[in-house]
């Protein structure tokens, strides 16, 4: 009898069938939309040259670096300063659409770009010798479609996971009915059960993708850059592409940040915004800095662990994509349970801000191994050869050949880590200490009782600092591409 | 060098069958053979970079590798090798590559780098000694993986299809270079091939395989003559016309 209730507990009930089809229903409408933008847009970025490339690609991963719910917010507002949200209903599923489709887009015109960029100038060249120009670039775009529809399918899966716009935007999923069971209801066992269905929903969908396509993900996901190929020229392309660009981050990055600024014609909360940065900066840096380190060093080792044997590198990138789309509310709440059954003498490391910056690593660490994957994928086997023949000891190779060999990517994964760190919410907001909150957590915390003046302070504040990140972001990846 | 009834098999396809040759000290030889036919699996299983399935390898009397093991770890069979890509380190100077390489020997710092020096100045590329490998042209590459290939003064010098990519006069230059160092350095090349050009310049002795298989072997002056193999005929009817247009 006992078991049977157990067992009618895991079943979900109404209210969260309800919020599972919402999820869904954002989850594919979004996987949509960025293929149908995403994968002509980077066929396009990566087949012509036109003005502004570089910068306006930059600006484009921009989403990828705020929180969603800042976003949300900023779309919010935009509709009540201008009094718009009777004609354009942009709440709702149509605005948590609109600002997931901000975040998954940029990444499916980047995966798309990078597959054109696998190709070979002469490759290309072979197309545009056969036919027109027209021709050429549908051909080129079914090259990129695989690779493209993939990576957007394993992104909307993350997007099951993300609390924030649905919050916000009247239309909660499934991430939302967690977030309110474990903050609101103090409910740990019901947002334990909602986050296994979530995860086993993450796992249904990704499983096949990463079980069946293992081997071409990671060829796809692994392939160089031809350093022979080239940007072709087109007048139509070079004439309008800036304008399409231009016209897509004003959609997505212009109009929450209109709506985010607004309030700040009125007044501007200097001293509150400085003052909640001074408070949270710290904890903010230790973060989002630790996670990047952590997760970069615990990618390294399991790297060079594990990519030698046969299907070591299949491997590392299945599990790593299969990782990747977990939620981050069910690692945090797992280990939230498995410390609470911990002694108190461990609390200086379970309790404390190492352990958020741990999860937040373990989090993160998907992507570090696909950068530090990557880079190591263009080692050549007779490195290693030259040095066991000469008896090179394999420390001193790996210290003085390997390791410096990797050190870019390293660098790298370590910066973005820090920054994609920086914008979660989730696992802050779950696991951090009493008082330590992080920047966009107090943001968060705040949105719905503090003026809107203070709220757009921050937001503006974070906004500013994210903007920078991105810059030195993108001229270390520019400094990067100009050693190749 | 000894090698007796080798064979290597990868997946369910025979990369080298019962493969049996032997090659005394001095006697350059070339191993000729057309692409996939197991002429670099061969080199990496004489160099101990391989493990054989079947057969061995013995080196100066000794058993260096046995079906499934090698017994005489890489470093310790006085082989060097230039591979086909040269695999040059390419975060390291071209200095740095060759003292590497001699850190396996316990020098001091200064007395690597002056032997590291002397054999870039023998191979010719002493000057680009604070260059990285991707600031030098593939002449010099080449170069540099030979003096990397020889700093140890190796008994065996394996080339991989080393010269495969460079213009006929670099590579007609190294050849004639690559020759005289190895007699100085009393070194036995082992050349693998398919170019026929390649093959006259060195060959005392040379080993035609075929799917895996030594299909004749003996002095590469007679084969060239004689040989009624299908790759042989190719190489003489290549050079003949290469004769007539010299004339």
């Amino acid at each position: 009898m006992g078991g049977a209730l157990l067992v009618l507990d895991w079943i979900p009930d109404s209210h969260l069938i309800g919020a599972i089809s919402r999820s869904l229903i954002i989850m594919f409408s979004v996987v949509a939309i960025s293929i149908g933008i995403g994968l002509p847009l980077g066929t396009m970025a990566g087949l012509y040259d036109f003005w502004g490339k570089r910068v306006l690609l930059g600006m484009l991963s921009l989403p990828l670096l705020i929180p969603s719910f800042l976003w949300a917010i900023g779309l919010s507002q935009f509709q009540i300063l201008f009094h718009i949200s009777e004609f354009t209903p942009l709440a709702g599923a149509l605005g948590s659409i609109f600002v997931f489709s901000a975040l998954l887009i940029p990444l499916s015109i980047y995966a798309s770009m990078l597959s054109v960029k696998s190709l070979s100038s002469h490759q290309i060249d072979a197309l545009v010798m056969v036919g027109s120009a027209r021709w050429c670039f549908f051909q080129v775009l079914k090259r990129a479609a695989p690779i493209t529809i993939l990576i957007s399918l394993l992104a909307g899966i993350i997007t099951l996971s993300d609390p924030g716009p649905g919050l916000i935007l009247g239309y909660s999923g499934i991430a939302a009915e967690i977030l309110v069971s474990f903050s609101a209801l103090f409910d740990f066992d019901l947002a334990r059960r909602q986050c296994f269905f979530i995860a086993a929903l993450s796992l249904l969908f990704s499983l096949p993708i990463v079980f069946f396509l293992g081997n071409y993900l990671t060829t796809a996901l692994l392939a160089q850059e031809s350093s022979a190929s080239k940007l072709y020229e087109n007048s139509l392309v070079r004439r309008f592409a800036p304008a399409v660009f231009i016209a897509l981050l004003f959609l997505m990055i212009g109009i929450p940040f209109i709506g985010l600024i607004k309030p700040l014609l009125q007044d501007f909360e200097w001293v509150y915004a400085l003052k909640t940065l001074q408070r949270t900066g710290g904890n903010t840096l230790f973060y989002s800095i630790t996670a990047g380190v952590l997760s970069t060093f615990l990618s390294l080792s399991l790297v060079l662990c594990l990519v030698h044997y046969k299907r070591g590198k299949v491997m590392l990138i299945s599990f790593s994509l299969l990782f990747l789309v977990l939620p981050s509310s069910f690692v945090a709440l797992n280990v939230i349970e498995w410390a609470a059954n911990l002694p108190a003498s461990w609390d200086w490391l379970f309790r404390g801000r190492f352990l958020v910056a741990a999860v937040l690593a373990f989090r993160f660490f998907p992507i570090a191994t696909l950068l530090i994957v990557k880079r190591y994928a263009t080692i050549s086997p007779g490195w290693f050869d030259a040095a066991k023949l000469s008896g090179v000891s394999r420390i001193r190779f790996y210290y003085q050949v390997i390791i410096p060999f990797l050190a870019p990517a390293l660098a790298l994964s370590v910066l973005i880590i820090t920054l994609l760190a920086t914008a979660e919410i989730g696992t802050i907001l779950l696991l951090r200490p009493p008082g330590e909150d992080s920047f966009p957590l107090a943001i968060f915390t705040v949105m719905a009782n503090a003026s809107e003046v203070k709220v757009a302070s921050l937001c503006f504040v974070y906004f500013m600092i994210s903007a920078l990140s991105l810059t030195i972001l993108w001229s270390a990846l520019g400094r990067k591409t100009s050693c190749k | 060098m000894q090698v007796i009834q080798l064979a290597k098999r990868f997946c369910d396809q025979t990369v080298l069958d019962e493969v049996s040759f032997s090659i005394e000290a001095g006697q350059h030889t070339v191993i000729l053979g057309s692409s996939g036919c197991g002429k670099s699996t061969l080199l990496r299983i004489i160099a101990g970079l391989m493990r054989p399935d079947a057969g061995e390898i013995v080196l100066n009397g000794e058993v260096a590798s046995s079906p499934g093991t090698v017994r005489l770890k890489p470093h310790l069979r006085s082989i060097g090798l230039v591979f086909q890509d040269l695999a040059l380190w390419p975060n390291l100077t071209v200095l740095k590559n060759i003292t590497l390489v001699l850190s396996a020997k316990k020098l001091s710092a200064i007395e690597a780098k002056e032997k590291a020096l002397e054999v870039l100045e023998l191979c010719g590329v002493a000057f680009l000694a604070d260059r990285k490998p991707a600031e030098i042209s593939g002449g010099q590459q080449q170069r540099v993986a030979l003096a990397r290939a020889i700093v140890l003064k190796p008994d065996y010098l394996l080339l991989d299809e080393p010269f495969s990519g460079l213009d006929l006069i670099t590579k007609h230059t190294l050849m004639e270079e690559l020759v005289t160092l190895a007699n100085r350095q009393n070194s036995t090349i082992i050349l693998v091939t398919h170019d026929p050009f390649e093959a006259t310049f060195f060959a005392k002795q040379a080993l035609i395989l075929d799917k895996g298989r030594i299909v004749e072997s003996g002095k590469f002056e007679a084969l060239l003559a004689q040989s009624q193999n299908s790759i042989m005929a190719k190489f003489r009817s290549q050079l003949q016309k290469t004769q007539e247009i010299g004339r």
